[in-house]
Parts: C-alpha cells; structure tokens; sequence
C-alpha cells in the first residue's frame, strides 16, 4: 500500500497531461456579449481527428485576442473552427497571408445557417466587417437547422407557416450558467479527468470511439429528402442578414474518388438559387476534377477516415486559394466596406 | 456478452464472488455450469437447449463406445450429430446457393441464425467421443461434470478449442478465486484486453475503409490495409485467447495456449504451429493422421495437407474466399515440404519475409467480402496502379510498434523483476508475464495501464472476428 498510493497519484498525474494532450477541447465557457459558447483561451491540441494546435482570444476568435473594426468576418461550423490542423494552417490564416486582409473566425461546431443568420445582426454591429464569409454545407440547411438544441439558433414554422428563428437558451448543466462557468474554470486548473472522462463516454455512447477515430463508425443515415426543406427560405433569410454583403463558403462533402461521386440534390439547389440571387459562392463541389487529378481529398486524415470528416491541411489549401481570389476580386471591385 | 464489455466484468465479478461464497468442491463446479450456461443464454437462450442436447448425445455416445457394445455406431452418430448440426446452420445456405448457381434448382434462402460458438464446441465433443473411441480417453462419469467441461464459458464461444483430454483431468481440481490464481489471472486478461480494445479496434476503421473501397487506393495503401488486418486479425483472437486464459485461471482451470508469435515463423508449417494452435493441433489429430497423414508416400500426404487446409477454410465460414484461403495455405504447406525435400533451407530472414508477406498476402481472401474484391487487391498488390489515392492509417505505425516490442520481449524474456514481472509458464497455456510482486514502478506501469484502458476503452465497442465463426 506504501507503494501503490505514490504510485496511482503518478498515474493520475499521467493521465492528467495526457488529457490535457488528447483533449484540450474539452472546456468552453460561455461568452455573454456575444451570447455563446467560446473555447477557453488559450492553447488547445486535439488528437480526435487530425493533430491540431490552436490559440483562441477571448472573444472566441482563433488567433486573435483583438481585432478591428473593418475586418473580413468568417461564420461557420467545426470546418472551419479547424481545431484538426494547426493555426498556420487553417484556410483564415492562409487567406490573411495571401491578402493582407484581416479574418475573423468565430467558427464553432454545431452551427447551421440558422445561427448565421440569427447572430448576424448584433455580430455586425460588434465587428463592423468590411464583408462576411459564411459557410455552410447541406447538413446546415436541412432538419440540423430545426433540431430544437437549445444552445443554438433554429428554425421553427409560425402559425402562418412561415420560418420563425427561435433563440438560443442556455440550459446549463451545472445550474446556472455562472456556476457552469466556476465549475469548468476549476476543472481547467485542478483536473482535466472528469470532463475529459465524461466527453469520451459520451462520444462512445454515440459509438464514436474517442481516439483516431472521426464520425460515427455507424452507417450514415440516408440523405434527408432536399424537397422536404425550405432551403430557398433559409437563404433569402440569410442574404436579407447581411445585406446581400456575403460570400458563401459552400463545402461540398458528396466527392467520392474514381467517378463514383453522390448526386448533390441539396447543394445543386441552394447554389443556384445564391447565384439567381447575385450572391457571390465558393463552391467545393466544383474541386472534383482537382481532387481526381491531385489524388488527394479535401477532407480526412490517416489518423481517422479518408475523404470524411473535417477539412485536412491540403483542403484548407485549395479553400484558401478559392478564397483568396475571391476576397481579391472584392477588393479590386471596391466592394470591402464595413 | 462480450469479453471487453461492463457487463461482462459485472458477469465475472458475481461469478468469482459466489464461487468464493460456495463451500468447496463439486457445488462451485455445478454452480460453475450454471453460469455457464446462464452466459450462453445471454447470446440466444433457444440455442442453450441445442447446447445441452449435443452434450448428452456426445456423454450418451462416449459411454457405450466404452462399454464396448457397437462402438462404431455410437461413435457415428456422435459424428453425425455434430456435423450434421455444423452442416445445417452454418452450410445450409451455402450449399444451397452454390446448387441454384447451376441453374437446375431454385431452392429459397434459409433463414437460419447461427448458433454463437458452435463451430468451436462441436470439435471440443467429437474429441471427446473420438478420444473415448481409440481408448486414448476415459469417459466422463457424471453428466454434469460433461457439460461443466462444453459450456465452460471462458472458452465456449471462440476457443481455445478445449480438447477433454485436457480439461477433463482439470474437473477434479479444486476451483475458486485465490489471490496467486487472481494475479496471473488478471495479469493475462488484462493483456488481452489491452490487444483488442486498443490495438484491435484502432486498427479496424483503417482496415475497414480500405477493404470497403480497395479500387480507390494504391499499392502502398492496400499493403497497409493488409498488413493493418493482419495485426488488427491477431490482436483480436489472440486477445480474445488471452482473456479467456486469463478467466479460467482466476476460476482455477488451465486451457492450453492458441497464439506463440506467429508473425515470427519462418515457414507456412510453423506459422500453422504458432497461430491458432489448438485448431491446427485438432486438424492434425483428427482428421490429417486419419486420412493417412505422411505415412502413405509424398502425393497422399501433399492430398491429405491441402484437404485438410481446404476444411479448415470452410470451417471458418461458409464462403469461396474461405476455401481459397485454406486451399492456399494447403499449397503453401505442399510448396514448404517440397521445398524441404529438395532444397536446403533458405537463410532465416528470407524465410521469415517470405512466410510473413505469403501469410498477409492471405488474409486478403479471409477479409474481403467477394472473390472479385480479393483478385482487385491482389492485383493492385502486386502490380501497383498510378491513378489512386493513397491513405496511410496512423493507427497502424502504433500498433506495429506495440507488436514489434511485444514479440521482442516475446523472443528474448528479459527479466522483468525490477517491473514487479515474473515470467508465467504452466505448461499449458503458454508463457506470459504477470504482475507477482508490485514495485514502485510496476505499481505505477499497472496503474497507469489500467486507469488509461479505462479513460479511453471504447467499451463494448466491437464484437471479436472469430465470433462470427
């Protein structure tokens, strides 16, 4: 017993930063002003899904802990949070370099068009943004956008059927959201352990194992019927958000190498009613041929599924590139004003 | 109920708490064939009656082949019943496909479930019988004794295949937990468990992708999707082995050892000595040295090692990669003896890559699901294609490291005292290192070990390959 007790304290140390090494992730606090969840501040490595090291301020925006009024706004999801590839190598940082323009990601997992669109109008007047990047993908319009997560803006229909956004309400865990945030400011400085323990039981609840694995290793359901959404409705209501002052980020995931790709119902719609619209897109559907002629994907790495998942370091490349060009047209048109 | 689940370790516990509890002697065996068969009922209690009922044909058949009255006939329908029931629930259907394939018949599908294990305990009672036959076995002298030995739960769903000469001598030990049978117990459980839910289960979404879509990738990928199954394949059963080892000890039996590193072989004869031991031990004894085994000049035994190998395939499943899988091994052995007959044996590390690039060359057929799948991966094997993608599992650089390691320690047994380890070897189960003493630093390894199994373990995640057999 003389041994094993200095001995378990040594494995919990252990375990401890190896934690704080696999799963940096697992903490987010709630930013009031800007009425959601933010990645603590600071440096956080993630090994779920690629191998990743990213610094966060203190408004939630990666690699920056202040910014400007007039900068290019990027809104998204995980794919573009990116918490799989390193700081220098997420397509915001890339854009920055090629451009000499300033970028801010508020990326955050679990955002649909329905937060875009919800968080515009306050989001616009906090950054001032000379213009917005929004990206999206078919999963963001269709029933994710309606789920009722009470953490995230979503759609419901009003007696007159038309969409209604409801707002974000924050059911903390711990009672009240201050006390959630006490909670994980302790467990940020005492142990790891129990919230890391916690994630991972429910990620394999969901028969996600937590390691070097990415997405569930069930079968993905079969593609909601685009026809039962009202994709176009969502995206008047987004262009109406930001004044038609947007560029959509369209990340496309129906590449299948060797010509076996999937029919893009949902995609094949929401872009050509953005372009109808004179919405300007950057479309990755378009990067087939690219894909099969690099014969690399934009998306998965060797640590977790090939051509699924999130963005790898060549796809946040070639988006980056895309981009660049993009922000470089806009510019050249005389169109970045905040 | 799978081996690396909570509910098995719930299972466990209440089974070695109430072996303790029970006074000592024949009611902790009898309590023991309960579980037993409480554990068989959890996969599908239809099936425990055909269990139980293949037990008292089996003890029925033994006891009046040792009479001596109709020795013959007892023993055939000791043959027939077991075959017959491996034939209708895992062939049935095979047959029957391959017979509408010539067109003359049209016969529907069977809807007929496979009974979990049956492939592994239908061989451990024709041993009986077929032991009790040639003289070589006494019969078992009280039914539950006989079918404490064919639901032993340990081992009653993927092996080792338990033959009753060697359980059966086991019965009369006294059995329990004790805390020398808990320490190695564990020690080796642990090690299995380590093997699947870790080394395993990581390796299997990589293996699975590329044995999904084999068209999508080049050579170097498919050469690391294979050699990935290859280890993925062996750290499942052999983990799979090691827990049931692991469990019979900490319960007070012994089965005997199914893997000795087999990826360190250097011929086809010895990699069927190191893997999957008790089958291939069983294949030999049973049905190889009766059909003449090498005895009958060089052609009948070349004829006698691919019909065994090519039954050996099928045994594993009812499919045509399965036939060619064993049919391949077959020629392998041929090739190997050939060789041996007129040449002299190649040096050691050519041998060595040799029986490892021909055994994971194998497993292609064994883990695709079509014959056409396994002719697309050979052939971008072996003549790689320019026009694919390439995906590299980092899964894969971890687990060989592990193995490579492992085997090293395999090979060399340094001493591990200073660890808290002790070099375990009953004669049965093969050599292992199991926790004895606790050091500081073997308490911090076994700490650190465990309490990272638990962190990220996903529990319950994957059911064992050789389930399916």
């Amino acid at each position: 017993m003389r041994k094993l007790i200095p001995a378990l304290i040594l494995s919990l140390l252990t375990v401890e930063l190896l934690s704080r090494m696999v799963d940096g992730r697992g903490l987010s606090t709630l930013q009031p002003q800007l009425n959601r969840r933010v990645l603590y501040p600071g440096t956080v490595s993630f090994m779920n899904e690629g191998w990743g090291i990213s610094t966060w301020g203190p408004d939630g925006i990666r690699q920056k802990s202040s910014w400007k009024p007039g900068s290019v706004l990027v809104m998204g999801d995980s794919y573009t949070e990116a918490l799989q590839v390193d700081d220098s190598l997420t397509y915001n940082h890339l854009v920055e370099q090629g451009t000499g323009l300033e970028l801010l990601n508020l990326g955050y997992p679990g955002q649909t068009i329905a937060d875009h669109i919800g968080r515009a109008p306050f989001y616009r007047k906090y950054f001032q943004p000379s213009w917005t990047i929004v990206q999206i993908a078919d999963t963001d319009m269709d029933d994710y956008a309606f789920t009722a997560n009470p953490e995230t803006y979503h759609f419901e229909r009003d007696e007159q059927g038309r969409l209604k956004l409801i707002e974000p309400h924050y059911t903390a865990k711990f009672g009240s959201l201050e006390r959630d945030r006490q909670v994980a400011e302790l467990s940020r400085w005492v142990s790891l352990i129990p919230a890391t323990y916690y994630r991972f039981k429910a990620l394999q609840s969901r028969g996600e194992p937590p390691l070097f694995f990415a997405g569930s290793v069930k079968p993905p359901p079969p593609a909601p019927d685009p026809a039962s959404f009202p994709i176009e409705e969502e995206l008047e209501l987004l262009i109406k958000a930001y004044d038609g002052r947007l560029t959509v980020l369209y990340l496309s995931t129906r590449y299948r190498p060797m010509g076996h790709s999937l029919p893009r119902p949902i995609e094949d719609r929401a872009v050509s009613y953005l372009r109808s619209r004179g919405v300007r897109v950057v479309n990755t559907g378009e990067m087939g041929p690219l894909m099969d002629s690099e014969l690399r994907s934009l998306y998965g790495f060797d640590n977790a599924r090939f051509n699924a998942g999130h963005l790898n370091a060549w796809g946040h490349r070639q988006v980056a590139e895309k981009l660049t060009r993009e922000l470089r047209e806009l510019e050249n048109d005389g169109l970045l004003q905040p | 109920m799978v081996f690396s689940s909570p509910r098995f370790f719930v299972f466990l516990a209440v089974v070695l708490t109430v072996l303790a509890l029970l006074p000592r002697g024949t009611v902790r065996k009898r309590a023991l064939a309960v579980f037993s068969c409480f554990f068989y009922a959890a996969w599908d209690w239809r099936y425990l009656g055909l269990l139980l009922f293949i037990s008292v044909i089996d003890y029925v058949a033994a006891h009046f082949i040792s009479r001596g009255r109709h020795r013959k006939a007892w023993l055939l329908l000791s043959l027939v019943s077991n075959l017959g029931l491996l034939a209708y629930f895992k062939y049935c259907n095979f047959f029957l496909d391959n017979l509408n394939l010539l067109g003359m018949w049209h016969f529907p599908h069977q809807d007929i479930l496979l009974p979990a294990g049956i492939s592994f305990y239908t061989f451990k009672t024709m041993s009986y019988t077929i032991d009790v036959y040639r003289g070589d076995l006494e019969p078992v002298g009280n039914l539950l004794d006989y079918v404490t030995f064919v639901s032993f739960f340990p081992e009653l769903i993927a092996g080792p295949i338990v033959r009753a000469s060697v359980f059966l001598p086991q019965l009369n030990r006294p059995i329990g937990p004790e805390k020398s049978r808990l320490a190695v117990g564990l020690s080796i459980f642990l090690q299995g468990f380590t093997k699947k839910v870790f080394l395993a289960d990581g390796l299997a979404l990589g293996v699975d992708q590329i044995f999904a879509n084999p068209d999508y990738f080049n050579s170097a990928s498919l050469w690391c999707g294979v050699l990935a199954y290859g280890l993925q394949i062996y750290f499942d059963f052999s983990g799979y082995s090691d827990m049931a080892i692991g469990t019979a000890r900490m319960i007070g039996y012994d089965l005997p050892e199914n893997f000795n590193m087999p990826y360190l072989s250097l011929s086809p004869t010895e990699f069927w000595r190191r893997w999957h031991i008790t089958l291939s031990q069983w294949l030999r004894d049973y049905l190889y040295i009766p059909l003449g085994g090498n005895r009958q000049g060089r052609v009948r035994t070349d004829v006698n090692l691919m019909l065994t190998m090519l039954l050996g395939g099928l045994w594993h499943g009812a499919s045509w990669n399965f036939v060619l899988w064993g049919a391949l091994h077959g020629l392998g052995l041929v090739v190997h003896k050939l060789w041996m007959g007129w040449r002299r044996p190649l040096p050691k590390i050519l041998a060595w890559l040799l029986t490892l690039v021909f055994a994971l060359t194998l497993w292609v057929p064994f883990r695709a699901d079509s014959l056409a799948k396994t002719w697309l991966i050979w052939s971008r094997m072996f003549f790689p294609h320019g026009q694919a993608f390439g995906y590299y599992p980092t899964w894969l650089w971890f687990s060989l490291g592990v193995a490579v390691l492992a085997h090293w320690v395999g090979a060399r047994t340094p001493d591990l005292s200073r660890l808290g380890m002790v070099l375990y070897n009953n004669g049965i189960s093969g050599p292992y290192y199991v926790f004895e003493r606790l050091t500081f630093v073997g308490a911090y390894l076994l700490c650190t070990w465990v309490l990272i199994l638990v962190y990220f373990a996903p529990l319950n995640f994957s059911p064992f390959i050789y389930f399916q057999f």
